[in-house]
């Protein structure tokens, strides 16, 4: 890879914050040379390598160090340790109307924000059009700034840091607020910035958009890069990360989540999750039912996490007739099931199935605190048979069921198999190759000449 | 340092749009809300002027019983005054300047070396108009001579002082948050440790030393030399009042500079 390819690399970054409890601290050690500091590590040896043309998605839980890094970058702090080297404009938004004067009209907003970042009158002048389209807000645009709501102050945040068309863009969760449509837009935008080989640096937690917009995505966690890779996987890890590990009870499915980098000590568990799935649906077809079937390879099932209070045992798809199956055509019945052994007595448990595209889009889904409204008791020692009896209206295409089980209370997962079951819908025929559903069409032209027309008139 | 100096320069200058609209936002946003709005820059120092004036030819004379012409007196104050109240309302704003904008500083991809000098220019622009007033004073009581067409060149050079006292305090404030108090009393006593408000013709041998050691004195002699038709100029001032200027502002941008990177670890 050519110097000229890569926008952002960094090597063995690390920034350390001094906390200094007075003030006067900081002078004393200045003069003494004798340290009067706490210091925290933010990052610690940051490797980092962001080529152009690349949307680039950043996970991490709060305090993990992501704005920080951003920050690093952007170059409003300072890196500790390390080398930072970045080829490109950037433009950053870390935070909703920075620069932007409550008192102020959005138009005028639009000229301090513009002139911010680095643009002229003249051209903020031949953007104002564009901008003020973009952000969508014609009719508050000549309203003072304070009165917009969160969401249009990201708005007009958003459209004036795109308008500089930067090389390189970073965006600090200012995206979240807008509402789902102008998500979208910005999305689209953001694409459009990459085909002009611009780079965007994105963070955010929702995993939708990370799989959906980013090529490539990480995760931060204390300071670290904990793993990096394609969006779909490391959005799972980044799952896992959240809820798979805070009650380790059991050691196998818990920590079966490797930094994706660091140690892919066991082959098994670095194998990519599509081939572990298929692995289920050619067993599942030689050997129905037979109960612990997949025993041998689910706990080196990479995505798969809980607590481990129950566990599941075994599930699958059925067609109509009751048997296996991997290929369902559309319109047709067919049910989804899954056998779960509880362990402990769960008061609260919720369980369910969740359909996703490719892309990890979830299309559909269902638990029984989503059909009751309550939660279900189970009673320690007890297998539960848990069953979605359904009509496949999913277009053509291939799909993927997450299954698992709950607690309802701050959802705490049991026993989460992501991907658990891949499956391929057929038909129906006569529509587009590319539809999402199947509508179940009639679908006619009827013919009205203007004689038939007078006729019906008169 | 040459080529910091030429690099600030141009970059001031690539973005002069962006701190003229910085001025004029600071000059609105002050008296925002208000009803006759940005004139309020403008006509508090006009006011401070004339009160000045008034207290000067009228009050005080009449109070002492003084031999001298009092009417020269006070223009002779006017001069001096002028320059001392726009200094000390660029330093009553320097060490908060970074402090206020702390968002901009963090934030957003921001040429940080603005900001000080927006205030420098934000804080002079509006005594303008004293200026004028000074210089109408003058005017009035027949006291210019060939030495008020360095007023440009005074002026000038105090805006650089200025710049460079903004860079120096705006970045020491982000560190020491107690300079802003230091500065507030530094500013009510210098008013009196300079030859603004004594009577040229009587200050005694004791403050004259003092004057001398008080950089401040050097711009308040060259503006009086400007303004009140001087019997005998004060040479020595018109070469050390420019040299402190650009010694300033040199300074000033050095510790800027090489405290840039830290601002925002220190916000």
């Amino acid at each position: 890879m050519s110097d000229a390819q890569i926008a952002i690399i960094t090597r063995d970054l690390s920034k350390v914050f001094r906390i200094y409890k007075n003030p006067l601290d900081g002078l004393w050690e200045s003069i003494t040379g004798k340290p009067r500091h706490l210091e925290r590590t933010a990052l610690e040896g940051v490797n980092l390598e962001v080529h152009r043309g690349e949307i680039v998605g950043v996970m991490g839980r709060n305090g993990a160090g992501k704005s920080t890094l951003l920050k690093v970058i952007a170059g409003t702090l300072e890196r500790t340790t390390g080398d930072l080297q970045v080829n490109g404009r950037i433009t950053a938004i870390l935070e909703l109307g920075t620069g932007f004067h409550p008192e102020y009209t959005g138009r005028e907003n639009i000229y301090m924000g513009g002139l911010c970042l680095g643009m002229s009158h003249k051209e903020v002048d031949s953007k104002l059009d564009s901008i003020i389209e973009f952000s969508e807000l014609h009719t508050v645009i000549d309203d003072p700034f304070k009165t917009y709501s969160t969401g249009m102050r990201a708005r007009l945040t958003f459209s004036v840091a795109i308008s500089v068309e930067p090389d390189i863009l970073i965006v600090d969760e200012a995206l979240s607020v807008g509402d789902a449509r102008f998500q979208q837009k910005c999305f689209s935008r953001l694409q459009r910035l990459r085909a002009r080989s611009a780079t965007v640096l994105l963070v955010s937690h929702d995993t939708n958009a990370i799989t959906s917009f980013c090529d490539r995505a990480l995760i931060l966690e204390d300071g670290r890069v904990y793993a990096e890779g394609e969006p779909k996987k490391i959005s799972m890890a980044y799952h896992n990360l959240l809820f798979g590990q805070k009650s380790s009870k059991t050691k196998d499915a818990n920590a079966s989540t490797p930094p994706a980098r660091k140690a892919p000590v066991n082959q098994e568990q670095s194998l990519p999750h599509d081939v572990v799935a298929k692995t289920h649906i050619t067993k599942s077809d030689e050997a129905t039912g037979a109960e612990g079937l997949f025993g041998g390879n689910q706990d080196g099932e990479s995505m798969r996490y809980g607590s481990g209070e129950a566990r599941l045992v075994e599930w699958g798809l059925l067609d109509q007739h009751g048997d296996r199956c991997g290929v369902v055509e559309s319109g047709n019945f067919c049910r989804l099931y899954m056998v779960l052994d509880c362990q402990q007595a769960i008061d609260d448990l919720s369980c369910g199935f969740a359909i996703k595209d490719r892309r990890g889009t979830v299309l559909w889904g269902i638990t029984n605190l989503a059909q009751d409204k309550t939660a279900f008791k189970a009673q320690s020692g007890s297998r539960l048979i848990v069953s979605a009896e359904c009509v496949m209206w999913l277009a053509a295409g291939y799909y993927f069921v997450t299954l698992g089980a709950a607690h309802v209370e701050e959802g705490r997962k049991i026993d989460f198999v992501e991907d658990a079951i891949e499956f391929k819908v057929v038909g129906p025929d006569g529509i587009f190759t590319n539809s999402v559903v199947n509508l179940q069409t009639t679908f006619n032209i009827e013919c009205r000449n203007e004689a038939t027309e007078e006729a019906t008139g008169a | 340092m040459v080529r910091k100096l030429v690099d600030l320069v141009r970059l001031l200058y690539s973005r002069r749009e962006l701190i003229a609209e910085l001025v004029r936002r600071e000059l609105r946003d002050e008296h925002m809300g208000t009803t006759i709005g940005a004139l309020w820059a403008y006509g508090q120092p006009l006011l401070l002027m004339i009160m000045y004036a008034v207290l000067f030819a009228y009050v005080f004379p009449a109070r002492f019983g003084s031999k001298v012409s009092m009417a020269d007196y006070s223009a002779c104050v006017m001069a001096g005054i002028v320059q001392w109240l726009a200094f000390q309302n660029l330093l009553f704003r320097a060490p908060g300047i970074l402090i206020q904008q702390a968002s901009l500083v963090k934030q957003i991809v921001f040429p940080t070396q603005v900001l000080p000098v927006k205030t420098a220019i934000a804080s002079a622009l509006p005594y303008s108009v004293a200026v004028l007033f000074a210089i109408g004073y003058s005017a009035y009581h027949d006291t210019l001579s060939w030495w008020t067409l360095a007023l440009p060149w005074l002026i000038f050079c105090q805006m650089i002082a200025m710049t460079g006292v903004a860079f120096l305090f705006s970045a020491g404030g982000v560190f020491i948050r107690d300079l802003r108090e230091f500065v507030m009393i530094f500013t009510s006593i210098n008013l009196f440790a300079q030859p603004i408000l004594y009577n040229p013709f009587a200050t005694p041998k004791a403050l004259h030393t003092l004057f001398y050691f008080n950089p401040f004195s050097y711009e308040t002699w060259c503006w009086q030399d400007a303004l009140f038709r001087p019997t005998a100029p004060h040479v020595l001032a018109w070469i050390v009042f420019p040299l402190c200027s650009f010694a300033t502002f040199i300074i000033g941008w050095l510790v800027f500079d090489s405290a840039r990177h830290s601002f925002g670890d220190a916000l």
